[in-house]
């Protein structure tokens, strides 16, 4: 399982990252002071840092200026100018959100960069589904399936994403990117394309005024 | 035009007038005067002339032993006479009909004009038989009626003047060279001693551009003692206020940039909890009840602190702003008042809380000292733990009115003491936020005491407790004298 270590002074923002990480299905390691957390991250292996900048006894700017070991790091910062932005991204970290943030956004970019550092799931087992991403290929019962490569895109979504209430625009851009501009009819034929194909009628749920969610078995 | 430009063209003008007025007068007095002479030496030499030749006529009469002689051996007498006299102009002689008897080198050689001239003289010294001199281009004429041997005759002398005239215009000539030499000496002369004297100037001009140009802690160069070190003596004492005001003007904005840096990171830490967790609650498929309290308490929480941050944050609006309302108070009965409440809020966390006061008058703006004394008070019983006694003492002293607010709670450490009084600052973050603080309280309480004219001083030891002093003399300035 991948460990992500979260240095977080507030204790609720703390709890919040946390909630927000076990969604995507990794281990979160709260941590609420820069001193300790500058400790853990020399001496344990994690996959990912999620560091705070304004930490009361050591910056996270200060963390990141003395640390020796190159776990990716992403500032969660309230300071949105981007002096500040620069300033960490040029201390080495590998993205920087600021304080209010979505947890869906969160996610994406933890996403983001585990998989440039090659720690992503490659397959994907769901009941008697499984997926191969890097083969782009999608298996029911040992027998494959010919997915479009829109549906396969979609399904990787909703099993990167189980139990989460995915709205359709998220889907959207998500998928289809930020620009376009089709209409949400189109993941809903994606949707019902996918539950014909792989059986998921009942695990694929429609959520009244909002979207699909995946549920886990 | 520049300064210099101007020193020097005005200054070059006068002395070239003051030179050239001079040395025109001075040359024009020494013309008359050779001319004077001149004149003067020509008449003597008419006269002289004529008497000489009346004394040989004389003696020729004598010699002839006649009584009289006659008009015609006058004549021939003048022509031998002064056909051997060796004289530099020309004469004439004219009979009584006015008709020319001899000349040499005069009458033939003048011109029709001169000729003219001559006739108007003679007709005018024949009618008042006095000397005339007549100015005839540069030639002096000289014309006398004379009694010889009972006759007429009329005595013309013609004096060459040319040589007065020619000196001077040779002096005119160096008069004028002498005023172009001049001239070139004393510009440059000029020259060098306006841009010596204005030197000083163009570095004043320099060193004010440079702190125009925003370098408000360069200073002028300031040398000697007179006008333009003065005014550089000025221009630095301009330059100092203005770096003083800037850079209080910096103080307040960068303080405003703390404040403001600090405030959004205390608005965005209960936001981010809100809008976080409420997002859990809406994406978030299984969830189980637990959880959904936990959150939604969590969420109401933060929306207490942001209320908090907000009540806190007008009331620092209200107390930065003008609309304060003096009023004359009796102190110890705005402190009863307080009391009673203070009271109520002690006891529901269990502490002993007791106030004494002095009787006296004080200009306050009282929602301002009811806010200072609950921000401190409250403060004070959030040190405590419970069974602690919290205590406000209030007394008049020299021109002022003191209180303090005591406590035997935990205390601040000596480090924080002057920490503790800026916007945001908490010694003990979780513990603040967790009994509801903003971290504004004592700003607050600074702001309302320095309206009041008055400081607030902390003492205070760690475990034993801590006592907040604020002294004040009450009202504004100008409130005073209502």
């Amino acid at each position: 399982m991948i460990r992500i270590l979260i240095v977080e002074d507030d204790a609720n923002i703390a709890k919040l990252i946390e909630a927000t990480v076990a969604i995507g299905g990794y281990e979160g390691v709260v941590c609420n002071n820069g001193a300790e957390g500058f400790a853990r991250m020399e001496n344990e292996e994690f996959d990912l840092v999620l560091l705070d900048v304004m930490l009361p006894d050591m910056s996270g700017f200060e963390i990141m200026r003395s640390r020796t070991s190159d776990t990716p790091v992403i500032f969660i910062t309230a300071k949105q100018e981007l002096t500040d932005k620069v300033r960490g991204l040029r201390l080495g970290a590998e993205d920087y959100i600021v304080k209010p943030f979505e947890a869906m956004e969160l996610l994406a970019r933890i996403e983001v960069i585990l998989r440039r550092v090659s720690k992503t799931t490659v397959i994907y087992e769901y009941g008697d589904i499984s997926v191969n991403v890097e083969e782009h290929t999608c298996k029911c019962k040992g027998k494959s399936v010919y997915l479009t490569p829109k549906e396969f895109e979609v399904l990787v979504f909703f099993l990167q994403h189980k139990d989460v209430a995915v709205s359709r625009d998220r889907l959207l851009s998500a998928v289809w990117g930020f620009e376009y501009e089709g209409e949400t009819r189109t993941i809903d034929i994606h949707i019902q394309q996918l539950r014909k194909k792989l059986n998921l009628k009942e695990h694929l749920v429609t959520i009244p005024k909002l979207g699909y969610r995946l549920e886990s078995l | 035009m520049k300064l210099w430009q101007k020193i020097f063209l005005y200054t070059m003008m006068l002395v070239m007038l003051a030179v050239g007025v001079t040395s025109i007068l001075v040359l024009k007095n020494s013309f008359q005067l050779s001319m004077e002479q001149k004149r003067q030496s020509a008449y003597l030499e008419h006269e002289f002339q004529l008497s000489d030749f009346k004394s040989y006529l004389l003696s020729e009469r004598l010699r002839q032993n006649a009584l009289v002689l006659e008009q015609g051996q006058v004549t021939a007498m003048i022509a031998s006479s002064f056909q051997e006299e060796n004289i530099t102009g020309g004469i004439a002689f004219f009979n009584n009909r006015r008709q020319l008897v001899y000349e040499k080198n005069c009458y033939q050689r003048m011109s029709e004009e001169s000729r003219q001239r001559v006739e108007e003289l003679l007709e005018l010294v024949a009618d008042t038989g006095e000397s005339y001199l007549l100015h005839q281009e540069e030639e002096l004429y000289i014309l006398s009626k004379e009694s010889l041997e009972t006759n007429t005759f009329y005595y013309l002398t013609i004096t060459d003047m040319s040589e007065v005239y020619s000196i001077h215009r040779d002096m005119l000539q160096n008069v004028r060279t002498v005023c172009l030499v001049c001239a070139v000496a004393i510009s440059v002369i000029l020259l060098v001693v306006v841009k010596l004297l204005l030197r000083p100037l163009s570095r004043i001009n320099q060193g004010t551009r440079a702190i125009a140009q925003g370098d408000y802690h360069k200073r002028v160069p300031q040398k000697g003692r007179d006008e333009l070190s003065e005014l550089a003596f000025n221009m630095n004492r301009m330059a100092y206020a203005v770096e003083q005001n800037i850079r209080a003007l910096e103080d307040v904005a960068e303080d405003r940039k703390k404040f403001i840096d600090n405030l959004s990171h205390e608005m965005k830490t209960p936001l981010t909890s809100i809008l976080g967790f409420a997002d859990l609650l809406q994406i978030q498929g299984k969830l189980s009840e637990e959880q959904r309290m936990e959150y939604a308490g969590i969420i109401k929480d933060e929306a207490g602190r942001m209320r908090t941050l907000s009540g806190k944050l007008m009331e620092m609006i209200t107390v930065g702003e003008a609309n304060i309302e003096w009023t004359k108070e009796d102190v110890r009965q705005v402190f009863h008042e307080m009391g009673l409440a203070l009271t109520v809020v002690a006891e529901s966390h269990s502490m002993r809380f007791s106030m004494e006061c002095e009787k006296g008058q004080l200009w306050m703006d009282r929602e301002l000292i009811r806010s200072l004394v609950y921000n401190l008070t409250d403060n004070a019983i959030k040190a405590s733990k419970e069974g602690d006694p919290v205590a406000i003492h209030g007394w008049f002293e020299e021109d002022s009115f003191f209180f303090t607010v005591t406590d035997r709670g935990i205390g601040i450490p000596k480090e924080e003491i002057e920490k503790i009084t800026q916007a945001f600052y908490m010694v003990d973050k979780v513990r603040s936020r967790a009994s509801g603080g903003a971290g504004l309280g004592l700003a607050l309480c600074v702001e309302i005491a320095r309206i009041h004219r008055g400081n607030l001083s902390i003492e205070s030891e760690l475990g034993v407790g801590t006592v907040v002093t604020v002294r004040m003399k009450g009202g504004g300035v100008h409130e005073e004298a209502v």
